[in-house]
């Protein structure tokens, strides 16, 4: 093999490989297609761009809640430790319990929300001479070290001499062949098919299927947002909304009904469980999403700052089913009040 | 030292497998490799690939110090797109594309043979 000759075209190519594959993981602007909400690509501006922003991470932070009990809940593990009991100091127990709200804070990180991924060939070179060369496509893995999985270049030689990148899904393959990622499985199991996906939901198993579909798949993959849709969807079917408090899920629940403008019923749960702040919250992060609405520009004019006002903005002007949160607040505001009462006697 | 870039050969019987691997030219083809730059499956998987991984930031260092590719690596190495298409993949695409054609004719008269015969 002439290796002085080759050398000098091998270092263009391969810089050409690594360029062209960090162009394709870029990619994908649009939503996914049989998306729910049903925008209009006109006025859909990226979820993904929209969810990292500091203040919308900020509301989803602050509605998730953080009751300590149910994220250190027991649950169903193998390596199951008895526990262990110390005699402590006040300030050594002050300690201990910080490390614990600081592991919590870690346990609630929230799945990303991203655009659908979607497949462009993207042929790198074409050589229809050497078709018939073999009966099977060849994928090629590049292997070398400390490249993140998303440069990675992996690229598919056709038995017709197309040369391309490899797609989406072989991409997964490849990377879970060489770079396996524990708890992830080679093929999708199948409790991801949409009858078992329904099974599990009849069964309330939310989390469960959250949690696997965080594992098995990546946030941009449609699948991912096809179950976690599907999940979000039947939660407000069956208004089974603080499952998910204090998950790692239910920001990802709360910016996908912001998002497709669906919050009614995710309000009337947090006024009748008495997070009015978590409410308002949501109202002012269905207005960082939809600023355009009339609501939002209703805010604005008025400067409000009051809880109460914002939701009864977004009643008046932006809610589809405003009586039943209407209904919710007033029952809010006479049970308060009668505590009230309660309590001068 | 003369140093080549090649295939050896594990996987077991009926199995092969390759590793691509650095090593002296006059070794053994499954002695103690100098560095192993990764792997080659030969047999179609259940998606019907075949599946090659290298790491070609070690492969650009071991080409830099003289160490010559095989054949085989050769031609994987310019199906991947890496270097020029080996001159021998396109003498065995057009031995199989003609090979291919002859078959084919081939039926083409044994099925008129046999029709001409039906009409006989």
């Amino acid at each position: 093999m002439a290796a002085p000759a080759a050398s000098r075209v091998f270092f263009a190519v391969h810089r050409i490989l690594t360029r062209n594959s960090l162009r394709c993981s870029g990619h994908a602007r649009h939503l996914c297609s049989g998306e729910p909400g049903g925008r209009s690509p006109a006025d859909a501006h990226d979820p993904g761009s929209l969810f990292i922003q500091p203040e919308v991470q900020d509301i989803l932070w602050r509605v998730t809640g953080f009751d300590l009990d149910k994220i250190f809940r027991e649950r169903p593990s193998k390596d199951l430790q008895p526990a262990k009991y110390h005699l402590l100091t006040e300030k050594q127990l002050q300690e201990i319990q910080g490390e614990a709200v600081e592991r919590g804070k870690k346990r609630l990180q929230m799945p990303p929300v991203m655009t659908c991924r979607e497949d462009v060939e993207h042929i790198l070179s074409d050589n229809p001479e050497i078709e018939g060369f073999d009966q099977h496509p060849y994928v090629f893995t590049d292997i070398s070290y400390n490249l993140p999985d998303r440069s990675r270049s992996i690229v598919v030689r056709e038995p017709n001499g197309k040369l391309r990148m490899a797609t989406h899904n072989e991409r997964d393959r490849m990377l879970q062949v060489y770079f396996p990622v524990p708890g992830r499985m080679y093929s999708i199991p199948e409790m991801f098919q949409e009858e078992n996906v329904e099974r599990l939901l009849r069964k309330g198993k939310y989390e469960y299927v959250l949690d696997r579909a965080c594992v098995q798949f990546e946030p941009d993959d449609g699948s991912y947002i096809r179950v976690t849709q599907r999940i979000y969807e039947h939660i407000a079917s069956v208004c089974e909304y603080d499952q998910l408090r204090s998950t790692r899920h239910f920001g990802g629940m709360a910016f996908y009904f912001a998002y497709y403008k669906k919050i009614d019923g995710l309000l009337v749960d947090m006024i009748q469980r008495d997070f009015l702040a978590d409410a308002a919250d949501l109202v002012k992060l269905y207005h960082i999403l939809h600023p355009n609405c009339e609501s939002a520009q209703q805010v604005k004019v008025q400067q409000v700052k009051d809880e109460q006002e914002l939701i009864q903005l977004y009643l008046k002007f932006d809610s589809h089913h405003g009586g039943m949160v209407e209904l919710a607040l007033q029952t809010y505001n006479e049970s308060r009040e009668q505590t009230q009462t309660n309590l001068g006697n | 030292m003369s140093l080549a870039i090649r295939l050896a050969l594990h996987g077991c019987a009926n199995r092969p497998f390759y590793h691509i691997v650095v090593m002296q030219t006059h070794r053994a083809r499954n002695s103690r490799a100098i560095e192993q730059l990764g792997t080659f499956d030969p047999m179609p998987n259940k998606h019907d690939e075949k599946l090659v991984a290298l790491n070609f930031d070690r492969l650009k260092f071991w080409i830099a110090h003289g160490a010559e590719l095989t054949q085989p690596v050769g031609k994987l190495l310019g199906l991947s797109g890496y270097l020029p298409i080996h001159p021998m993949t396109y003498i065995t695409a057009k031995r199989n594309r003609e090979r291919a054609a002859a078959e084919l004719a081939q039926k083409e008269t044994q099925s008129t043979e046999t029709s001409s015969d039906d009409n006989s």
